[in-house]
């Protein structure tokens, strides 16, 4: 058979015959792969979900809620929840998108995460995969720290050379927690706004921090969980009041503290306790109170005694006063993401 | 007789080391031994089909609409590449991710449609996709063993330091890739110079 020659009827009948023969391959190849592509992908998920969460019997691919563009996978152990997956994806990411699994028990900690999909570079932003990073976001309390590289003056150590990784991974976890937070586990939005401790009057801010003309309570910020009121002279800042909590020896123990702009502790309130009478009760005594006052953070160690720090306890009540310095403590890292930020 | 058309492949014409084609996958995912491998095994398939296809059409492919004729076919078998790993190979489908596209624009498929395929019969042309796939696998993977092993200190994903030891972290980054592609070329030009292949 001689060649075929170049002419137009010849070019579009040979393009059109070559696209329709290629077209009935590759369609016949997709629908072979359809099915398998859909499973595999779903295996993976699971596989995942598996992987950041406790031993679960139900199916929680099929037990999904959607909230905030995100999907959260249900994962029970004979219908008692034993935990939520959640896929959260930052843009953030040095080469495009880094994709995560992150699992989380019922009271918010974070049980394990599975990084799913990233492009980073490897040796330093793949790093992100590397469970020396991800343990510093798994089984404890992240209302007490601030989701950020420590660059950006929170409490994670970035991988040396990755710090946008770093960010990218934060931001996808901060992102993913404050969903949970919100909408599956309500009960740290229940602390904040437990009416028993609102603070509806500015007296008490005024009782702790030096004069301001502008009404704090008009714009609370809330960091790491705690309420934050922005105290302004003449538009100046003069100082944060910062609410806080800490388990005490029979409920929470609520404060209010008053920082001024250099970090320095203006005053101590005690908002709300239930310790014991004449014990734990005790921490609302000027005596106790003083010792933090006009104290910096850095300069002393806002520990009782007992665990080697500088606040005396009260005598027989040191659970009382450990929570009491817990409890400054978390301000004092609220006020330090709220000065980072400004 | 057609012995010669793999071996061509493998040594005398190396896609890689002697014709430098394809370099853009020959840079970019030779990070790890493993990468290199699947993106060679994927790379040979296409070539494989591709050749195969367009010898048989040679004649049924007006000259003047060749190339176009030739990326149908070549898109085609890249397009089925990516859904056979997708569907079979996950993780290897995660590792080489944005470049199975690309294999469509990869200089040695084009290349050997034009230089090869176009003249030559089907059995021929099927032996010098295998070859030359077979060249361009080995050339990659050797590549990436180099720099996975001095890059992240691990062959084959097998890691034989400890997990936070020091490694030469360029040789996992773009520039050490022309660096370990170069000293290849010109140690296999020595090579070629001594025993005279």
């Amino acid at each position: 058979m001689q060649k075929l020659r170049s002419t137009l009827k010849n070019m579009v009948l040979s393009l059109t015959l070559i696209a329709i023969l290629m077209s009935v391959i590759l369609g016949f190849v997709y629908i072979k792969t359809k099915n398998k592509i859909e499973k595999v992908q779903q295996e993976k998920d699971l596989a995942a979900i598996k992987f950041v969460l406790p031993p679960f019997n139900n199916d929680p691919l099929t037990d999904t809620l959607n909230r905030d563009n995100m999907i959260f996978y249900q994962a029970k152990n004979d219908e008692s929840p034993v935990g939520c997956a959640v896929k959260v994806t930052s843009l953030k990411g040095y080469n495009g998108k880094i994709t995560l699994i992150i699992g989380f028990l019922n009271d918010g900690t974070i049980n394990n995460i599975s990084v799913q999909e990233h492009k980073e570079t490897p040796g330093l932003g793949a790093n992100i995969k590397n469970s020396k990073f991800i343990n510093q976001f798994t089984n404890f309390d992240l209302s007490n720290i601030n989701i950020s590289v420590n660059k950006d003056g929170g409490d994670i150590n970035a991988i040396t050379g990755a710090t946008i990784s770093s960010r990218a991974f934060c931001d996808a976890v901060q992102t993913a927690y404050s969903s949970f937070m919100k909408n599956i586990c309500k009960k740290e939005v229940d602390n904040i706004c437990s009416d028993s401790c609102k603070i509806t009057n500015v007296s008490a801010i005024k009782s702790i921090l030096p004069e301001f003309n502008n009404n704090p309570l008009n714009s609370p910020v809330i960091i790491n969980g705690l309420e934050v009121f922005c105290c302004k002279k003449n538009g100046e800042i003069i100082g944060y009041a910062i609410k806080s909590y800490s388990k005490g020896y029979n409920s929470n123990i609520w404060i209010l503290a008053g920082f001024l702009p250099d970090g320095t502790i203006n005053k101590i309130m005690v908002l709300k306790q239930e310790e014991t009478q004449g014990l734990g009760s005790e921490l609302t005594s000027e005596n106790f109170l003083k010792q933090f006052t006009k104290q910096h953070p850095d300069k002393f160690n806002i520990k009782v005694k007992y665990d080697g720090g500088d606040i005396d306890a009260l005598s027989g009540a040191t659970i009382s006063s450990r929570a009491f310095c817990d409890a400054v403590q978390k301000a004092y890292k609220a006020f330090k993401s709220i000065n980072n930020k400004n | 007789m057609y012995l010669k058309y793999l071996t061509n492949g493998i040594i005398k014409q190396n896609p890689t080391f002697v014709l430098v084609l394809g370099v853009c996958p020959t840079l970019a995912i030779t990070t790890s031994a493993i990468n290199g491998v699947g993106m060679g095994i994927a790379t040979s398939f296409v070539l494989i089909f591709s050749n195969f296809f367009i010898s048989l059409l040679k004649k049924l492919i007006p000259d003047r609409v060749r190339i176009p004729a030739f990326i149908l076919i070549i898109a085609t078998f890249v397009t089925i590449v990516d859904l056979i790993m997708r569907a079979y190979s996950p993780g290897l489908y995660n590792a080489l991710g944005i470049f199975i596209p690309l294999i469509v624009v990869n200089c040695i498929i084009l290349g050997r449609a034009e230089i090869f395929a176009k003249k030559n019969n089907v059995f021929a042309s099927v032996l010098d996709g295998l070859g030359m796939g077979i060249g361009f696998t080995l050339a990659i993977t050797l590549i990436g063993c180099i720099r996975e092993i001095l890059g992240n200190g691990s062959i084959f994903d097998i890691s034989f330091v400890p997990e936070d030891a020091k490694t030469i972290l360029i040789f996992i980054l773009p520039p050490a890739a022309f660096i370990t592609f170069g000293y290849l070329i010109a140690l296999m030009n020595i090579l070629k110079k001594k025993y005279k292949l």
